[in-house]
């Protein structure tokens, strides 16, 4: 494969049950049943895409999208090379089953050394603010972390690159409170926030020439990635218990009022002293 | 290898940390809450509750968080560490923790938090329960093994359809983030004693390469913290959203120390400002009355409202999550709900005037007194 010169950046995208819908089916050890819902592309990753394609639009070069899962997540890949990326991996072995995020960060960064040792090094790492079905956010700053790459968290907008400078990256950062600006060597790993990115209409080319979709898979084997924390029984986390909202925080004992009840509604919430009192 | 195991086993660790959060000079809301929860964790294994205070003219706020239940500060006060960046914080974070492995490290799940914690639990090569709710010590049965003395850490799953009690049985330091407003602070207490000692910042040759070059504090008109009750909308509003934003204001007005909420997709629709959002990446609330319409409950923001004394949801789908967090529930569109409820509070107003059952009136002349 060719070593190539020009900007590149890869993406950390994944495919999730599609948890929007309400109804959730769960299995009687806690997992959820992939069986019975269907896949997508996980929201935040949607803007992590749009973030690369948006810096490419800039600064040329390829974008390398990266999956782990199961085979059938190449559907989210070639959603983004409908997009307009380039060169795609999928990520995929039994052993990686059930890993937690300690093991599924590890098993991402080596996948992204792999990767430079086809094309050289990556500029730009991406990842998504958190995964629809884990919520943990925490895959970018770990990936970062194994790559001994700086993270920047929660990435609004970048504002300029120039290579040139010695720290090319200006970005917009959102932080408690307010914005950062702050300025990065390259290379970098990106979690990129949900604001300002939304994904571009796919390209009408791409759709009618589906055929020139690239995608390698991997295995753990060939990226150097069989440790003792990945998988379902090496990973440091385990569920020890899944149970229903019914005995959760916040769970209520819900009241189903038909519309021609809301004068009894508001006599409650008028019992409750909500309203305001005149002067 | 890029990872190197720290093999600390259940004998090589002791007490509980909490890493304390900062911005503009002020405590973070959570950490007080994580000081409080990491008290009652360090009392019920009879161990010490530290804090690590990482950052650039903060040395006084360590006297605070012994107030507040720590049994020793551990302040690391540089200037390279003016900027709140993973890598010098985590880097100094994870070399004290080296030198006296912690039985567990608690952060906030918060937008400076969360990635630290994230970036920490790498480096310490260990698991990692974000978001959590809910965290008790005991011993539990795994796979028909006694594991004695696990941290039992509960977070909202699957949409916060189901919670889940994380453990991490064969790793230390076990980590968790702590959903702000989970747990409560403990009282301050201005005669508690308490250690603190000073540390050097670790820093490696490349960790202070990202340069915050500046802040911009985003003014906040809004403090949804002091509001009595929020009435709140999200998408619901989105097919005809002036009249029904007008309508959720009006009826906010009508009510006592009223604010307007939203959702983070309203807030990112541009239908209102972002100091409005309640949920995870907005203000986590606890308001005597929850209002919402159009609202279906993502788990950011239902994380955010839970802790609402009462709640009422208008939506027009009976199997949105929001449902299951309600007192009661209207199933319809908002759109013709909305004007009913709005004309019924003022009928009700004009008919019942400022008659408020005294009941009532009290906790909240209280509230007006404690504002005041």
């Amino acid at each position: 494969m060719p070593f190539f010169r020009g900007f590149k950046q890869v993406v950390l995208v994944k495919q999730v049950p599609d948890l929007t819908a309400g109804h959730v089916p769960i299995k009687p050890d806690g997992t959820i049943d992939r069986s019975k819902v269907r896949p997508m592309f996980n929201p935040s990753d949607l803007s992590a895409l749009e973030a690369a394609l948006d810096l490419k639009d800039r600064m040329g070069g390829m974008i390398f999208p990266l999956s782990m899962g199961p085979p059938d997540a190449e559907q989210v890949l070639r959603d983004c090379y409908l997009a307009g990326t380039d060169y795609h991996y999928l990520l995929t072995d039994r052993r990686l089953g059930g890993s937690d995020t300690l093991g599924t960060s590890y098993a991402l960064a080596q996948a992204v050394r792999y990767i430079e040792s086809q094309w050289g090094p990556v500029d730009v790492v991406h990842s998504g603010i958190k995964a629809l079905d884990g919520e943990t956010g925490q895959v970018g700053p770990q990936v970062a972390r194994w790559l001994s790459r700086p993270c920047l968290p929660y990435v609004e907008e970048v504002l300029d690159i120039d290579l040139t400078k010695e720290k090319p990256l200006h970005a917009a950062l959102i932080i408690t409170g307010g914005t950062a600006r702050v300025r990065s060597p390259l290379p970098c790993v990106v979690v990129d926030a949900p604001t300002k990115y939304s994904l571009r209409t796919p390209y009408a080319s791409r759709l009618l020439n589906a055929g020139g979709f690239k995608m390698e898979m991997l295995n753990i084997d060939q990226i150097d990635c069989v440790v003792p924390f990945i998988g379902v029984d090496l990973s440091p986390t385990k569920v020890w218990k899944s149970e229903p909202q019914t005995s959760a925080e916040g769970f209520r004992q819900t009241r189903v009022l038909a519309p021609d009840q809301i004068p009894q509604l508001v006599d409650k919430w008028g019992k409750m002293g909500l309203f305001k009192q005149e002067a | 290898m890029t990872y190197e195991l720290n093999g600390w086993g259940i004998d090589d660790v002791e007490g509980v940390y909490v890493v304390a959060e900062h911005s503009f000079g002020h405590l973070a809301d959570v950490t007080p809450e994580l000081v409080g929860i990491g008290r009652d964790l360090a009392d019920e294994q009879k161990e010490n509750l530290t804090v690590l205070l990482l950052g650039s003219g903060i040395r006084h706020h360590a006297r605070t968080l012994i107030e507040y239940g720590a049994d020793r500060v551990v302040v690391c006060d540089d200037p390279r560490l003016r900027s709140w960046v993973i890598e010098p914080y985590g880097r100094t974070v994870g070399a004290f923790c080296r030198k006296e492995p912690p039985r567990s490290i608690l952060l906030g799940a918060t937008t400076a938090s969360n990635p630290l914690a994230s970036w920490i639990a790498a480096d310490l090569v260990t698991g990692l329960a974000s978001v959590c709710t809910d965290l008790r010590i005991a011993d539990v049965e795994y796979r028909r093994v006694i594991l004695k003395k696990q941290l039992l850490q509960k977070r909202p799953d699957f949409n916060a359809i189901y919670f889940s009690t994380i453990i991490t049985p064969d790793f230390y330091p076990q980590m968790a983030t702590a959903r702000p407003g989970a747990f409560l602070p403990k009282k301050r207490n201005p005669s508690r004693k308490g250690e603190v000692i000073e540390i050097q910042a670790t820093v490696g040759p490349k960790d202070l390469d990202v340069v915050i070059e500046d802040v911009e504090l985003v003014e906040r008109h809004t403090d949804l913290k002091l509001a009595k009750s929020i009435v709140s909308f999200g998408m619901g509003v989105k097919n005809n959203p002036r009249p029904a934003i007008k309508a959720v204001e009006d009826l906010s007005a009508e009510m006592e120390n009223a604010m307007v909420g939203a959702t983070r997709l309203a807030v990112e629709h541009g239908f209102i400002a972002h100091d409005h959002q309640v949920g995870l990446t907005g203000t986590v609330v606890r308001p005597d009355a929850y209002i919402t319409f159009g609202i279906k409950g993502a788990v950011q923001h239902i994380v955010g409202m839970m802790g609402a004394k009462y709640v009422f949801a208008c939506n027009i789908d009976k199997a949105a999550p929001i449902v299951n967090y309600a007192d009661d529930v209207i199933v319809g569109d908002l759109h013709e709900v909305l004007p009913k409820i709005l004309a019924e509070v003022r009928a009700w107003k004009a008919k019942n005037g400022a008659k408020v059952p005294a009941a009532a009136a009290a906790p909240q002349a209280k509230a007006a007194a404690a504002k005041g």
